[in-house]
């Protein structure tokens, strides 16, 4: 047997999978190559020394366990465990009547397409509950030079219906590091009227300058000391020199009106567009509804854990990601409301105009004309000249060159001549 | 199941709920953390940091894979932590006596049996000590699959290892089979190396002439 037939088998020895013919054969083989016998002592050493490192552990010490739990409040007796089995079977069977109380809930909840946003409506648990499109109320129309934000106010599905007391609402906001936006004490009920507004202001402006780069940074200036940021800042010039600069400003929404008289000083403002739009109720219907979802997950997960049967394990698996997925979509989508309330977009089109050459033709008199066109005659003239030179300048070396070719060729037709003449005579 | 109302209980802040959960759990820590780090004091150490990252961090928890697992992850990664911090502290040793850190992992390794004889526990000892070193180098996962495998032999379980490995790491038994077998080969190959270096007359093995 070679050493790369002798490599296969290890390899299923490994497996397990070596039959007692293939093992005996490996032997054979070993015997007479000593490094495949090498690598078999190899692989036996190595397993003998994880069975080692295994023996070598020592039973856990005593008192490490209080040493980690007296840091916890103690333990009290699980109650649970002391209960005889026949009670235990009772608690299982009256948890598995309220599992499928809740899946019905569940279900019906989805039949359900009222879409009641009264708190004191049905007791269901909202999941895939019912859809709605969300009316929100626009203050003004939006406007096209602003960066189309991921806010899709449309698309908002509000929860057909809220909570009952027997859901469990398990308050995970305060363990989630990431989500600082969402700590409890902005936590306010449905029904109350501590709700605060939510509105997102953007600006449009239009502005021109005769000193481009002083209103320029008197923009940036004023944009920093607002509080704010350029998310895009672009600047081009067209063919006659003029430039033109378009910039995205984030400004924090207090500061928005100390920001614009700021602007008003930079430069002349041509057109001027302040949108705002309310978007409180599908923000807190939007809230609700990731409220729901998250009750709903924890249900699921629940359930998941008890689930006997494949099929069902499968079908809830399948829901958990789609919560999840719905979760994670809501929350960005309130995290992107959050920031553009916060800070208000403005976009700004600022324009050079050309400094001032007063050439007013009309109050020129005749006179003044033509010899304003006489003179512009001349310098047609000198410049026509001046580039005549040019070209000949140019066409210089080229010029030489025939010069010397025809130099050439009438010497040797001169010469050709008197040799004729010559031979006349 | 009781371990789900536990989780939830101890995510809402209940210490009792906690403290039951993780009763159940820190026989397998311990003897994960032994695996890794060969030491008593660290792996007594690096069993309370679990409890206390556990504490912390088990709102994260949502039920995607079973909880024993995640918190054997959540063990694993605070033992390498602490490899990684001690690794970063060691000073460099041109002779290395028998209680000094280990210069691959930093660690100073827990005595041998006292009933072998002088020669044979520094050999043993050294072989060990390699050989777990040897583990730790591996690629993430085969490691992980490593220690699981050695912290769960020690177990006396009816159910085979393999499939208490699966629970553990939470993968497919395949997955654990074949992972655990690449593992075994690697470090085969390995030993061989070491061995073939030692019989060539090249003083391989000795870390402090590399």
């Amino acid at each position: 047997m070679t050493c790369e037939a002798y490599e296969a088998l290890l390899v299923r020895h490994i497996a397990g999978e070596a039959t007692p013919e293939e093992e005996a054969e490996m032997h054979r083989h070993e015997a007479g190559c000593p490094a495949c016998a090498a690598q078999r002592a190899a692989l036996d050493g190595t397993d003998a020394d994880l069975r080692t490192l295994a023996e070598e552990i020592p039973p856990m010490p005593e008192g490490l366990h209080t040493r980690w739990a007296g840091r916890f409040a103690q333990p009290e007796p699980d109650a649970a465990a002391d209960e005889p089995m026949t009670q235990r079977k009772h608690r299982n069977w009256w948890r598995g009547i309220a599992v499928a109380a809740a899946l019905v809930f569940v279900v019906g909840g989805a039949i359900m397409t009222k879409d009641s946003l009264n708190p004191r409506g049905t007791a269901a648990v909202s999941g895939a509950a019912a859809r709605k499109t969300a009316d929100s109320t626009y203050g003004g129309v939006y406007d096209g030079g602003a960066p189309a934000p991921n806010l899709s106010l449309n698309s908002y599905q509000a929860a057909g219906g809220v909570e009952t007391e027997e859901a469990m609402v398990y308050d995970f906001e305060e363990e989630i590091e990431e989500e600082p936006e969402f700590a409890p004490a902005e936590e306010t009920p449905e029904t109350g009227s501590a709700r605060e507004k939510k509105i997102i202001r953007n600006v449009s402006l239009s502005m021109t300058t005769r000193a481009f780069e002083e209103s320029l940074s008197a923009l940036r200036q004023g944009c920093e000391n607002a509080g704010g940021w350029i998310a895009q800042e672009a600047v081009s010039t067209n063919y006659s020199g003029l430039r033109t600069a378009s910039l995205t400003l984030r400004i924090p929404a207090e500061q928005l009106d100390s920001f614009l008289s700021a602007a008003d000083s930079a430069a002349q403002i041509t057109s001027r567009m302040v949108t705002a739009s309310d978007v409180t109720d599908s923000y807190y219907d939007t809230k609700s509804r990731l409220e729901s979802e998250r009750v709903l997950l924890a249900r699921l997960q629940a359930l998941a854990v008890e689930a006997a049967d494949l099929s069902d394990l499968l079908e809830l698996e399948s829901k958990i990601s789609e919560t999840q997925y719905t979760i994670d979509r809501l929350e960005g989508s309130l995290r992107s409301t959050d920031r553009q309330v916060s800070d208000s977009t403005v976009s700004i089109t600022l324009r050079e105009e050309a400094k001032a050459e007063a050439v007013q033709n009309e109050q020129l008199s005749l006179g003044d004309r033509i010899s304003h066109a006489f003179s512009v005659g001349l310098e047609w003239l000198g410049e026509a000249l001046t580039d005549l030179c040019l070209f000949l300048v140019a066409a210089l070396p080229f010029l030489l060159i025939i010069a010397v070719l025809i130099a050439a060729a009438v010497l040797i037709r001169r010469g050709r001549k008197r040799k004729d003449g010559k031979a006349k005579q | 199941m009781a371990e789900w109302d536990d989780i939830l209980e101890a995510q809402a802040g209940d210490e009792n709920a906690f403290t039951r959960l993780m009763t159940a759990q820190e026989a397998f820590i311990w003897r994960v953390c032994y695996a890794c780090l060969r030491n008593r004091e660290e792996a007594e150490d690096a069993l309370i940091d679990v409890m206390q990252r556990v504490w912390q961090r088990i709102g994260i928890y949502r039920g995607e894979c079973a909880f024993s697992s995640w918190v054997g992850r959540v063990a694993r990664n605070v033992c390498i932590d602490r490899i990684r911090a001690r690794q970063a502290e060691k000073r460099p040793q041109h002779v290395i006596p028998l209680d000094a850190p280990d210069p691959d992992t930093g660690l100073a390794i827990d005595p041998p049996d006292p009933s072998d004889g002088p020669e044979q526990q520094l050999e043993q000892k050294e072989a060990l000590a390699e050989v777990h070193s040897a583990i730790l180098q591996l690629p993430e996962e085969q490691r992980d699959v490593v220690l699981c495998y050695i912290a769960l032999l020690s177990e006396g379980e009816e159910r085979s290892v393999y499939q208490r490995m699966a629970d553990r790491l939470d993968l497919p038994l395949g997955t654990v089979q074949s992972r655990l077998n690449r593992a075994r080969r690697k470090l085969a190959a390995w030993r061989n190396n070491s061995a073939q270096n030692a019989s060539d007359g090249v003083k391989g093995g000795r870390r402090d002439d590399m």
